[in-house]
């Protein structure tokens, strides 16, 4: 069964994107903003910069100011307080720039989604380019979600159908009451 | 001082990770992404354990009710958190609801209860760390629990991503 | 007409106009009319001196007068020579915008005794230091001399209800005395060997003196000058009375009169002392020693100041150490015989002092404005001015940027030469000269970094931001007349810096009857002619550009021999508007390749901006307090309560104290000391009738006896 949805029709305006995606290929300045994040995150973010995954090696560094940067990395669930600063840190940058949300608030706002102080996840405020799901995403999950963001990743979260087969065997299982064997 | 330092680091070498490269291994016990294995999944026999125990509500249960609504069978999908009591579906062929076991990655915060509380285990934890996606639908999965033949079914490099059982399972 | 005539015209007519000055000022009955009437003199008075010394410059005749009488001091006479015409056209170039500011300055809330007294003064000193520079004999020099200090102690006190202002007066009168005890008997030294009174005579005089009486009366002459002008041990009283003064005086005190004892110096050192007498190297040394400190002492304690006066006071020392340092290069490089290189320090030193007169002058007028508008000179309470006065503001920022040396102001040529000049020590052949000098060049480089941080500081924190206080925040913009004074000043602050060969031939006549050399050819090589010789090579790479628009030998500075460095603000300032012209044109023509968003200034994603969030003055000047605490010696008195320091409720204050330079080391000592003296000599003012008769008897024996002898 096709999904309408399926990730690869593409059109025009995602071409274009990959474009200027790739013109930070190899060099990129990210801003990063804690938009009201529990700071699990940040504490992942910053082993991307110690020896170990050292992500200056692939041409990625990080920046203070917006005016520098290409790329804003958000976390948090974007709280009502940090929503302004937010949306002003993101008008600051110049074109052409990128949105990555890292970790499930700010992807969905994670397990703060029904409060009523957070936004939702930080593609309720801005467009956002690349989400990296995690709580905390590991330094290596945020690798492949930054690699992705400049074209020099693959994505290979399809979305909507999920095939999974197990390739131990399969018990029968009783349709009712009886014992159960656990896999 | 310097040179201390300098002799240190030309001893130890080069510890930095070379992934992407190189794919790189988790260590045991790291947990990834949640996976479904839709053989042996129960939400169809009415299961929720995995629903009702996912903090976030990453897991959701969506059935469409048949036409004909038997609302004393239809209403006791729900609550049993261990499954002891399997509500046979009304399938008398007037058209059964779907099931729909949705999990959104960009909810989940990847603890593992769903996993510990899968009566089959028929969700397992998988040391998938490359997660990012560049829509937000694309975290959404709807598992279908009807096998699809198009792929050989198994995710591409998925395979490395799960674990191997531990002592004493399967 | 005989053009070459007005020089002389312009002369007595300005004597002319500074006397009809004094009289409309008692005639006139409408206040208004007071000011009008004074300042409008004076302002003419001023024009009329300075085309009188650019003539004189130029190579017209000098005016010059001789009046004889029955004293027996031989007759009082006047004349302009090169030196004299200079600073004449310097007072009289800066004495034209005060003079217009003041009409704005005063405005309508003085009483008509006090203006018509203002007036009054105003007119007699301008009259008192045309007076100085053109006399010709010691006796019109002293009595203008006293003169101009006593009339700018008494402008200094035009508010004379704050005792601070008094004290503050009578401190400048105190330390001029003290300048003038050493000035006077400098001249009667030089007067014994001479037995006149005309300075000719003296100068005939002076190579007759002993080695030993020279160096007295050159320190002598030094030191005396010095209190004037401002020098390291002696200048105390110039932070104090600047700021206290009405702001048109603090700018005439600071950009002229100051620069008389740098006149009253050259004049001695260079005129008399100099010449064919042989000069000792060690003359210059001390001269460049006690400069480069005075420049290094001035600007520190000048970025810590508060009040923004007392910044510009302390910078004006910072000049003067820096005029000095040209006036000792020069006298070194004179002792060695290097004469073309002596010849060029005398050129800088007198371009230095045009250049801080022209901006000094003017900031001192800004400050002015700031205090007229706002009632206040107090950096924590100033800020966002440059919205509020925008003409007051650039003028204030084009004058800081001349002080900070920034090409192609006028700054910038004058500092940018001594440096060269002072690196020339490896011409004279003695170590230690050489080392002294080297350790000048690095101080003065030194300050010129520390100046454009005060620069900023003042500039930044006054003008820029937010207001910081009710009184900025209504500031008004300052009245016509002293827009128009500054405008004038700024321009000149501009014309000088990118027009220095036109200058640098009048200096040069000033400098060649003094250190016996002409140096116009070397420093401005003649590039504009047919045959430039040595200079093809200039030429060829465009040093020929606008030639014959200008009655000059070429736009190119070459301030050290031999091409060691070369350049040209003229050219500067073309290529700089070049350079901007073609940004802008390639920002226009790539315009439609892009896309432009405006967007708000980035600060930090605050959600708005408050006064309290910028930048304190003494927050800035903090890193320097602290590296140069040792010299400073601030005290610091922080007090939290632990309530306060829990956010709870409370107070911090934080005191910072730093005393003037040298008050606790030099001056308290030395007061007490004398305090001492004096007060065990009080026995003899025992107010016992007897014991006076008794002084008198013993007096009168004594007197008998030494007759008798």
């Amino acid at each position: 069964m096709e999904d309408p949805l399926d990730v690869e029709t593409r059109d025009a305006a995602e071409e274009l994107k990959d474009r200027v995606q790739r013109l930070f290929r190899h060099s990129l300045h990210i801003r990063h903003v804690d938009a009201g994040s529990c700071n699990a995150c940040e504490s992942e973010i910053k082993l991307l910069l110690n020896p170990y995954y050292d992500i200056q090696r692939l041409g990625i560094f990080f920046t203070t100011s917006p005016r520098h940067a290409d790329l804003l990395l958000v976390t948090g669930p974007v709280t009502r307080a940090m929503e302004d600063p937010l949306r002003q840190t993101y008008e600051a940058m110049p074109d052409p720039r990128l949105v990555v949300a890292v970790g499930a608030c700010a992807c969905s706002g994670g397990i703060f989604a029904s409060s009523a102080f957070t936004r939702g996840g930080v593609g309720e405020v801005l467009p956002v380019d690349v989400f990296i799901p995690g709580c905390p995403p590991s330094p290596l999950t945020l690798i492949h979600g930054l690699l992705l963001a400049l074209g020099r990743g693959e994505q290979r979260m399809k979305g909507r159908v999920q095939r999974v087969r197990s390739s131990r065997p399969l018990q029968m299982l009783s349709p009712s009451g009886g014992e159960k064997e656990r896999y | 001082m310097v040179f201390s330092w300098v002799h240190k680091g030309l001893r130890t070498g080069v510890l930095t990770t070379r992934y992407p490269a190189v794919h790189e291994q988790m260590p045991e016990g790291f947990r990834g992404k949640p996976v479904l294995d839709p053989d042996r999944c129960l939400s169809e026999q009415g299961c929720t354990a995995c629903v009702q125990i996912c903090l976030p509500a990453a897991l959701e249960l969506k059935q469409e009710a048949p036409y004909s609504v038997r609302n004393d069978a239809a209403h006791l999908r729900s609550a049993s958190s261990d499954c002891k009591e399997v509500v046979q579906s009304d399938e008398g062929g007037a058209g059964a609801g779907a099931t729909q076991l949705t999990l959104d990655y960009g909810r989940c915060i990847m603890c593992g209860l769903c996993v510990q509380a899968c009566p089959t285990g028929a969700l397992q934890m998988t040391a998938d760390y490359e997660l990012a996606a560049r829509h937000r639908e694309d975290l959404q999965i709807v598992n279908l629990l009807e096998v699809s033949t198009e792929d050989g079914g198994t995710q591409d490099g998925g395979a490395r991503f799960i674990s191997p059982p531990r002592e004493g399972e399967g | 007409m005989d053009w070459s005539l007005l020089p002389t015209v312009a002369f007595w007519a300005a004597l002319a106009l500074y006397v009809l000055g004094i009289v409309l000022s008692l005639l006139l009955q409408q206040a208004r009319a007071v000011t009008i009437a004074a300042a409008l003199c004076v302002a003419l008075g001023g024009l009329g001196a300075l085309i009188a010394g650019i003539g004189v410059l130029s190579g017209a005749p000098s005016p010059g007068a001789a009046l004889e009488t029955n004293l027996p001091f031989g007759p009082l006479s006047l004349h302009l020579d090169m030196l004299s015409a200079f600073f004449l056209a310097v007072i009289g170039l800066i004495s034209l915008p005060v003079a217009v500011s003041s009409i704005g300055y005063l405005g309508h809330s003085t009483g008509l005794r006090r203006l018509r007294t203002f007036g009054l003064l105003f007119n007699l000193l301008l009259l008192s230091l045309v007076l100085i520079v053109a006399a010709s004999d010691v006796i019109v020099f002293l009595m203008a001399w006293e003169a101009m200090a006593f009339l700018s102690y008494m402008m200094v006190n035009f508010d004379y209800e704050d005792p601070h202002v008094v004290r503050s007066g009578f401190l400048m009168l105190a330390v001029s005395e003290l300048g003038t005890i050493g000035i006077l008997v400098a001249f009667l030294l030089l007067y014994q060997a001479a037995g006149s009174f005309g300075f000719e005579a003296l100068r005939a005089a002076a190579p007759t003196l002993s080695l030993p009486v020279r160096s007295a009366v050159f320190l002598l002459a030094f030191f005396g000058f010095g209190a004037k002008a401002g020098i390291l041990p002696l200048q105390l009283w110039l932070p104090e009375a600047h700021p206290a003064a009405p702001s048109h005086i603090s700018a005439l005190l600071s950009a002229v009169i100051i620069k008389l004892g740098i006149y009253g110096m050259l004049r001695f050192l260079l005129d008399f002392l100099g010449g064919p007498a042989t000069i000792p190297a060690w003359w210059g040394l001390v001269i460049l020693s006690i400069g480069s400190l005075t420049t290094l002492v001035g600007i520190l304690y000048s970025v810590v100041q508060h009040d923004l006066k007392r910044v510009l006071a302390y910078s004006s020392i910072e000049n003067i150490g820096i005029i000095l340092a040209g006036l000792g290069a020069a006298l070194t490089f004179q002792a060695y015989h290097l004469t073309a290189l002596a010849a060029i320090a005398g050129i800088v030193t007198l371009y230095h002092v045009l250049n801080h007169a022209v901006y000094k002058g003017l900031l001192f007028l800004g400050a002015g404005s700031v205090q007229h508008a706002t009632g206040t000179r107090d950096l924590a309470r100033l800020g966002g001015l440059l919205r509020l006065m925008p003409w007051t503001g650039f003028f204030f920022i084009v004058a800081a940027l001349a002080i900070s040396a920034v090409p192609p102001l006028n700054g910038y040529i004058s500092e940018w030469m001594l440096l060269e000049t002072l690196l020339q020590t490896f011409a004279i052949p003695v170590t230690i000269t050489k080392v002294i000098m080297a350790i000048s060049g690095a101080l003065l480089a030194l300050t010129a970094g520390i100046a454009v941080t005060a620069f900023v500081r003042a500039t930044g924190v006054s003008f820029l931001a937010l207001p910081r206080s009710k009184e900025a925040a209504t500031a008004h913009e300052s009245p016509v007349s002293m827009r128009i004074a500054m405008g004038f000043l700024a321009f000149f602050c501009l014309a000088l810096g990118v027009l220095p060969t036109v200058v640098i031939p009048l200096l040069d006549h000033v400098t060649t009857p003094l250190l016996g050399q002409s140096v116009l050819n070397q420093v401005v090589p003649p590039l504009f002619t047919n045959h430039p010789g040595d200079y093809q090579l200039l030429v060829t790479i465009g040093g020929g550009l606008f030639r014959g628009w200008l009655p000059v030998n070429g736009l190119v500075v070459i301030p050290a021999p031999a091409f060691s460095t070369i350049d040209s603000p003229s050219y500067l300032l073309l290529a700089e508007l070049l350079l901007v012209g073609l940004v802008l044109l390639v920002l226009r023509l790539i315009r439609p390749l892009g896309t432009r968003r405006t967007g708000r200034v980035w600060a930090g994603g605050i959600p708005r901006f408050e006064a309290s969030m910028t930048y304190t003055s003494m927050a800035y000047s903090n890193p320097i307090r602290i590296i140069f605490n040792a010299l400073f010696r601030s005290r610091v008195r922080s007090e939290s309560p632990a309530a306060a320091a829990r956010y709870r409720e409370g107070r911090i204050t934080y005191q910072q104290e730093i005393p003037p330079p040298f008050e606790r080391s030099l001056y308290q000592p030395l007061l007490s000391f004398w305090a001492g003296l004096t007060r065990r000599a009080r026995f003899i003012q025992s107010g016992n009738i007897n014991q006076y008769i008794a002084y008198i008897f013993v007096i009168v024996l004594l007197v008998l006896i030494l007759r008798a002898l």
